[in-house]
């Protein structure tokens, strides 16, 4: 009774004000930054509401002026409008949600604003990526981030980059980062047989961001395998109205440079002037450039199509899709690489918003041809009198393909014919890889600030090669060829509470609390059988099948004081299957605290600062990847069937007591950073400054057990000690920000020292390890030392005549025992650089885009084993008289011979710093040309791999020991891009 | 209420939790591919598995890996093909020497070939790594077979017996690496059965205590061998006694302590116990069905489909062919296709004949049209003659049964060498022997060599000296892996009482240091063993 009264009268007391007041219906539109309309956007006024129509558009009835309406819309910054007097189609902006993009940064297990992060993260979004053509997806952050380097093997289409975050934290198991995929730890270890890049299931094009943990702090989450540095890459999501984007390009690859050896006339008087008559009489009379013969302009094209939107009306279920095609020829003939890719996410929100879902799943079929890579040594060597066929009947047996053959012979001797070995040998690489996972993140009812994340995922691949040699190929006429496969099927299970209570007015400004458990089940396996071109047997591989066994405890808490002090701690307990029960299990703690200085009175008023946070961390990460997936426990392995025993009393299959070594446990790495974050004059200059130390005690590593205690002689063990000590510096900042004019530069440097600090069980300052750098013939071109830099080239010291000639065979006798062995050798440069250097800048003038990213490397050594190899008379002819040809740098040495010492003298290491200009790329908006608000259409032309400024004397200064290889190619493209 | 549903998402918490602490028992892994731990290898027929362990023991001297013909090698080296263990012995012992040369330039072998190694030579390495490879796997043979376990994997006695065989086999096995290790490298830190399995740092042994121990462990198993060529292939007592001979005659490099008449002793076994003779022709000792020879004592056993490598007489006989000997002379007859242009042997070996033709002695059995009999460059293929007593085919001519794998066994012991070793205790004297018998056993080789009948080869008992025989032994044996040890027996290896091509790099020869004699330590396992120390002069 006494409501209904209280109602009556409130009642009465609003009836006269609402009759007096001029009500009116109020119409307008919403955009977003980039001037399209805003679907869905809700308008609040005091007493209604409206939702935005498919034009952005939306009508309000009953609203007086002065009433202040609100206008949000998720992942926008919610902005107040007064009405005025006559306000009719009012246009209103809404801007993206300063926290959304690239205020956010993906750490494990969670996301952090960025003003809150207290761990050396990266966060690059997918505005910020390389431009152009980009088949692989590390190459989109290629000159970045200061302490991240990517860089491609090798030239061949579809291949991998080699990712290294702050260097080297391995010397024989892999310095690969973590690549965490939308929640999906992958696995670094075992790529498909098959595949050029375990990376190759993701479109590029299905990129948002690109997270990068460098320090303790950030990667201590993810525990056991994040010492190398974490990638977190986040795919892109649905959208809420309907988009659809196509994106193709064709592109030309070409290669650059041949590598220089000794032309037909020049090689025609060479041979005649040093042979004998046996093998001047092998000399044709043709002029054939055996490089050209091999190389060429390769074309390929690739295609992405997306839509997204929402799926079903009523429910908040964005998705997305895409498809992508990719084929591509490579620079070397008859290598393909073609790929088809299929993803689909689903976001869902049930329970207004309590309960997120996201599933993803992503599918990538790759066909690879892979062009015989041996053509490559063979067109540096090939008799370049001769041509590519030969009309003599003798070669008929062998399609008609030229091979050396000896005067009066009619059997061809099969070194190597690069066109033959091109086309009559089909080498063939399927692979299939999945990806799936389903995230669920539940905010519990019961309490307030409580959620639970569940992340379940599958990544299976298998793959299989065939390689087919034609009977050309073989003296008998007998084909070769074999083929392998291999799968694999991981499990993830994660799952993690999180509880973030909401903080009344109190000193604690934020806090949060985090514990979970992780769940990693790795099975793969593999086999081959090949067929052998000199007997015809088939040989059958002993197959392969393991399974390593991962789990993880892990908690974090964040706490924030005053707005000002933030602190974070990590715990992660980890445990695999590799090492006995004993040493199973690893703790790895870190801390990081960090002091937003900006908050500060004292800044308070700064023209200057808009942003300044100093941070420090420490942390402990662990590592447990070694060779095998069993290498603590006793097993024996059996033989195949050309590999036994016999006696008079029968004949044996042989077992052999595999290696192993009870004794190993985590390898792990401390490391301690000290970061300052910036921002200047209002942010248009942004930046970081970080300095760390990063130690690694007991590195897994291959060494030399004392022999007889284990049953081979050389194994893993936790026996070495590494250091790492850096500076980065990263800068970003608008040089020009006009409306129609902006220029952003963006600069990073890298300053750093590895070294190796101990090697052996027992500390043996003089001891090398020369097991690495293969420079042919069995030989080794690097050492690990105590005090040195891993990988350091392992050099004897040459001797120069007075016009600074080396004197061929002169080493200085470094031990003066009165003779020149592999004793004399000493510790030189080493490949890596001390500063590295990034650049890349973008000019936007009104539709017109141009990006630029250029890399400077300072220090790098290479050793020129080209030269080496290839650069002396005796090369001139082989082993059965048959002329080769060499490279010209035999015109500076004039040297006769090469061999074991010249192989590795220092004069083959020169220094390889260099200047690259990577990519450049220019774009033009055309979305202008058409009256059509949601068609945005851009074109956009591009070449990759530029300009190379450098001193070395090879073709590639980035190659470290300079083999035969194959060479990174030019890439000129052409896109568009349309979204709809 | 709050309070309820806090207490109800603990529960849920702690729910999931025991769940996965009950997954940590997915921490333990076994392989699924063949694979077996210690439980699972001797489950089902733990004979066979003591016989396929076994196997691999004795296959550790030829084969290279558990995948013929490479692959998953046991060894870690750059080219797997190098590592097979005869290989490198045969190098060591050969190429070193006035009988071999080789012409590539892999790492290490010009060094080897010129007398000039290192303490990092990669063959030297090699050998030392296989030495101590074979070590370990016999090593695990015997801590696989104590009493304990016989008792417990439920053999049959006869099973058992056979078992308690293969250990004696697998101690004989390791005592002949060991002798090779004494031999090559004087003082190493071996390693036991009894050792602690995986990283420890074993003791130095002198080079007298690892002859010491040697011996009493060759003594200590001469009863539980087989009888002499009870079955072919297998480490019996024939092998023993000559391993002993051979650790007699060398006591005196080895120890400083002549034991000519002990080695006597061995040999009269090997002589009269044995049941060995001659085979009737010199050739037969190096053709693919030489397990046929009633001469060998003990073979390294080979097989071109079931024990495909590329060590052994594989090696052997590849890397003696080359230009001038033609692909469709070595398939016709050295039943090969393989060629690889690698060692040859120098005049110093040639000279040793007085008609390197084979027309007079046939042991010279050399490819010397369009070879040149001297070396100007080392790495020159066709400069010295080939070697060529090595074939794949066997007696009647047939070729071996794969073309590139030979079938050829490598004879470590044979009887011929019983016969030398005798006739050299006896000059040197030791008691047990008698100079008239040297002299027959040495007639019987020439007679041999010469053909039965032709007097050119006879010699009379003045005429046996150690001048003689180290020159005999060169004859008889060459490119049997003995050289290097018998010229240092005979004080003709260092210095330059004795000089051949390219000894020390010099194309006419030249003193090389005593302290050459062993080889070093490789420099990897001085960082790794702090208990060792390196040989005296490197």
């Amino acid at each position: 009774m006494r409501i209904i009264f209280t109602l009556l009268v409130l009642g009465s007391t609003l009836l006269p004000h609402s009759a007096l007041a001029q009500t009116f219906s109020l119409q307008g539109t919403v955009y977003d930054e980039n001037s399209d309309p805003l679907i869905g956007a809700t308008v609040r006024g005091p007493n209604q509401a409206a939702i935005t129509d498919t034009n952005g558009a939306f009508v309000l009835e009953g609203v007086n002026v002065n009433d202040v309406l609100t206008i949000s819309f998720i992942g926008y910054e919610d902005v107040s409008y007064t009405v005025n007097a006559g306000d009719n189609n009012i246009q209103l902006t809404l801007g993206v949600l300063a926290t959304n993009l690239e205020d956010v940064v993906v750490i494990g297990y969670g996301t952090v604003e960025k003003s809150d992060a207290t761990g050396a993260v990266e966060s690059i979004t997918s505005k910020d990526f390389n431009k152009g053509p980009i088949v692989s997806a590390t190459s989109l952050i290629q000159g970045k981030s200061a302490g991240v380097s990517v860089a491609a093997p090798s030239g061949q289409p579809g291949s991998g980059s080699i990712v290294r975050v702050r260097g080297l934290s391995s010397i024989s198991n892999t310095s690969d980062p973590l690549y965490i995929v939308d929640g999906v730890p992958l696995d670094r270890q075992n790529g498909p047989a098959g595949s050029r890049n375990p990376l190759n299931f993701i479109n590029p094009q299905d990129i948002e961001s690109i997270n990068i943990l460098k320090d303790a702090s950030a990667t201590a989450i993810y525990g056991s395998r994040a010492s190398a540095g974490v990638i977190i890459i986040t795919t892109k999501g649905g959208s809420d109205r309907l988009t659809v984007e196509y994106s193709a390009n064709v592109q030309q690859q070409r290669p650059i440079e041949n590598i220089n050896v000794l032309g037909a006339d020049d090689f025609r008087n060479l041979v005649t002037q040093e042979g004998t008559a046996d093998q001047v009489a092998f000399l044709g009379n043709s002029n054939t450039n055996w490089q050209d013969q091999i190389w060429q302009n390769a074309i390929g094209t690739e295609h992405n199509l997306s839509v997204s939107g929402k799926l079903l009306k009523d429910i908040d279920m964005p998705f997305r899709a895409s498809v992508g095609y990719s084929n591509l020829d490579g620079i070397l003939q008859t290598g393909n690489f073609e790929r088809l890719t299929g993803s689909l996410n689903v976001r869902p929100s049930f329970l207004g918003g309590a309960l997120k879902v996201n599933a993803n799943a992503r599918f990538a079929r790759e066909n690879n041809q892979f062009a015989n890579g041996s053509a490559i040594g063979e067109a540096l060597t090939a008799d370049p009198t001769q041509s590519v066929f030969s009309e003599d009947p003798i070669y008929e047996a062998y399609g008609g393909y030229y091979h050396p053959t000896s005067p009066g012979s009619s059997e061809p001797l099969f070194i190597g014919n690069p066109v033959a070995s091109l086309n009559l040998v089909d080498n063939t690489g399927n692979v299939n890889q999945f990806v799936g996972n389903i995230q669920t993140n539940y905010e519990l009812p019961w309490v307030k600030g409580l959620s639970a994340n569940l992340n379940l995922a599958l990544e299976t691949a298998d793959g299989e090669n065939f390689n087919y040699s034609s009977p050309f190929l073989s003296i008998d006429n007998i084909e070769g060829g074999g083929g392998g496969f291999s799968e694999k099927t991981n499990q993830t299970m994660e799952y993690y509470m999180l509880y973030r209570p909401e903080l009344g007015e109190s000193p604690v400004t934020n806090f949060d609390i985090q514990g979970g458990y992780s769940y990693q089940n790795f099975e793969f396996g593999g086999g081959s059988q090949n067929i052998d071109v000199n007997s015809g047997t088939i040989i059958q591989s002993i197959p392969n099948s393991s399974t390593i066994n991962l789990q993880a405890f892990f908690g974090r808490a964040n706490i924030e004081l005053f707005d000002k002090f933030l602190l974070t701690g990590t715990i992660r307990r980890d445990g695999t299957s590799r090492f006995i029960e004993e040493n199973r299990w690893g703790n790895f703690p870190s801390v990081a605290g960090a002091w937003k200085l900006i908050n500060e009175n004292f800044l308070e008023d700064s023209q200057v600062f808009s942003d300044l946070k100093l941070r420090a961390s420490w942390g402990i990460t662990g590592n447990q990847e070694v060779g095998g997936a069993y290498p603590s426990f006793a097993l024996y392995q059996t033989s195949n069937d050309q590999a036994n025993y016999i006696f008079d009393d029968g004949t044996f299959g042989i077992l052999r007591a595999d290696p192993y070594n009870n004794n190993l446990k985590w390898e792990e790495t401390e490391t301690i950073n000290l970061g300052l974050d910036f921002g200047l004059l209002s942010d248009r200059i942004t930046g970081s400054f970080e300095l760390y130390q990063r130690d690694i005690t007991d590195l897994l590593n291959q060494t030399n057990f004392p022999a007889g205690t284990i049953t081979t002689n050389r194994f893993d063990a936790n026996i070495a000690n590494m250091e790492t000590k850096g500076v980065e510096l990263n800068l970003s900042g608008y040089a020009i920000d006009r409306e129609d004019l902006s220029l952003r530069l963006g600069i990073n440097t890298t300053v750093q020292d590895i070294e190796v600090t101990q090697l052996n069980a027992v500390p043996n300052q003089d001891f090398v390890d020369d097991n690495y750098g293969n420079i042919g013939f069995g030989q080794n071109g690097q050492g690990l030392s105590v005090g040195y830099t891993p990988f350091s080239y392992y050099t004897f010291r040459q001797v120069y005549d007075s016009n600074g000639n080396p004197i061929e065979n002169l080493f200085v006798d470094l031990n003066n025992d009165g003779i020149i062995n592999d004793e004399d050798r000493f510790i030189n440069e080493s490949p890596f650089a001390d500063i590295l250097f990034n650049f890349n800048n973008e000019l936007i003038w009104k539709n017109f885009s141009l990006n630029t990213v250029w890399r400077a490397s300072y220090g790098n050594f290479a050793m020129n084993n080209i030269n080496a190899t290839f650069g002396n008379y005796n090369a001139l002819f082989g082993q059965q008289d048959e002329p080769k040809n060499i490279v010209d740098n035999v015109l500076v040495t004039d040297f006769t011979e090469t061999n074991n010492e010249i192989l590795r003298s220092d004069y083959y290491v020169q220094d390889a710093s260099f200047v690259k200009l990577d990519n450049i790329t220019a774009g033009y908006n055309l979305s202008d040309l058409f009256n059509n608000d949601k068609l945005n259409l851009s074109i956009n032309g591009s070449v990759q791999n530029v300009l190379v400024l450098t001193d070395y004397d090879g073709i590639d200064p980035e190659i470290g020991i300079d083999n035969v290889t194959y060479l990174r190619p030019r890439i000129f493209l052409f896109g568009v891009n349309a979204t709809y | 209420m709050q309070r309820i549903k806090m207490k109800k998402s603990i529960v849920y918490i702690l729910l999931l939790f025991t769940c996965f602490f009950s997954c940590t028992d997915e921490l333990n892994q076994e392989p699924t591919d063949g694979r077996e731990t210690d439980e699972t290898a001797f489950q089902e027929d733990p004979l066979a598995a003591y016989q396929e362990i076994i196997a691999k023991v004795y296959a550790s001297f030829i084969l290279t890996g558990q995948q013929g013909p490479a692959g998953n090698a046991d060894v870690s080296f750059p080219d797997e093909g190098f590592t097979s263990y005869i290989r490198q012995y045969f190098k060591l012992q050969e190429w070193s020497t006035d009988e071999g040369i080789c012409a590539w330039t892999d790492p290490g072998i010009p060094q080897i070939n010129e007398n000039t190694w290192g303490t990092t030579n990669s063959l030297v390495s090699m050998i030392y790594s296989r030495i101590f490879f074979t070590v370990s796997i016999a090593n695990d043979f015997l801590r696989q077979a104590t009493p304990e376990k016989l008792d417990a994997r439920g053999l049959t006695a006869s099973e058992r017996e056979l078992v308690e065989r293969y250990s004696a086999e697998a101690r004989f096995l390791r005592a002949m690496a060991y002798y090779h290790a004494l031999d090559l490298f004087g003082n190493v830190a071996p390693v036991f059965e009894t050792d602690p399995e995986g990283f420890f740092t074993p003791e130095r042994m002198t080079r007298s205590e690892l002859f010491d121990y040697v011996e009493s462990e060759l003594l200590a198993i001469e009863g539980e061998l087989l009888a002499p060529r009870a079955s072919y292939g297998r480490a019996d007592q024939g092998a023993l006694w000559m391993l002993l001979a051979k650790l007699y005659l060398n006591a005196e490099v080895y120890t400083g302590t002549p034991r000519y008449t002990e080695s006597l002793a061995q040999l009269n076994k090997v002589i009269q116990d044995g049941g060995y003779a001659l085979a009737d022709d010199y050739s037969y000792n190096f053709l693919a069905d030489n397990h046929t020879s009633p001469e060998i004592i003990y073979p390294i056993v080979s097989d071109g489909e079931l024990m495909q490598n590329f060590g052994g007489t594989t090696f052997i006989i590849a890397a003696s062919l080359g230009d001038p000997i033609s692909g469709a002379t070595a398939e016709s007859d050295f039943g090969t296709n393989q060629r690889w242009f690698g060692h040859r042997t120098r005049s110093s070996l040639i000279d040793k004949f007085d008609d390197f033709t084979g027309a007079g002695d046939e042991r010279a059995i050399f490819g010397f049209d369009g070879f040149t009999k001297d070396i100007e460059t080392p790495r020159n293929y066709g400069e010295g003659f080939a070697v060529l007593k090595y074939k794949n085919r066997d007696k009647m001519g047939n070729p071996g049964s794969n073309i590139v794998f030979s079938d050829v066994d490598f004879p470590v012991f044979r009887l011929a060498d019983a016969y030398l070793m005798y006739a050299e205790c006896v000059v040197r004297g030791g008691a047990g022997g008698d100079m008239a018998t040297a002299t027959q056993y040495i007639n019987d080789l020439r007679d041999r060599a010469f053909g039965v009948g032709n007097p050119d080869g006879n010699v009379g008992q003045s005429e046996i000296d150690l001048d003689f025989l180290i020159d005999e032994r060169a004859r008889e044996l060459y490119w049997e892996a003995h050289r290097r040890q018998d010229l240092i027996r005979f004080g003709n290896y260092t210095g330059s009482t004795y000089n051949w091509p390219w000894k020390g790099g010099s194309a006419s020869g030249t003193s090389i240091p005593d302290f050459r004699a062993i080889y070093p330590i490789p420099s990897a396992d001085l960082s790794a063993n702090p208990n060792l120390i390196q040989n005296p002069g490197y």
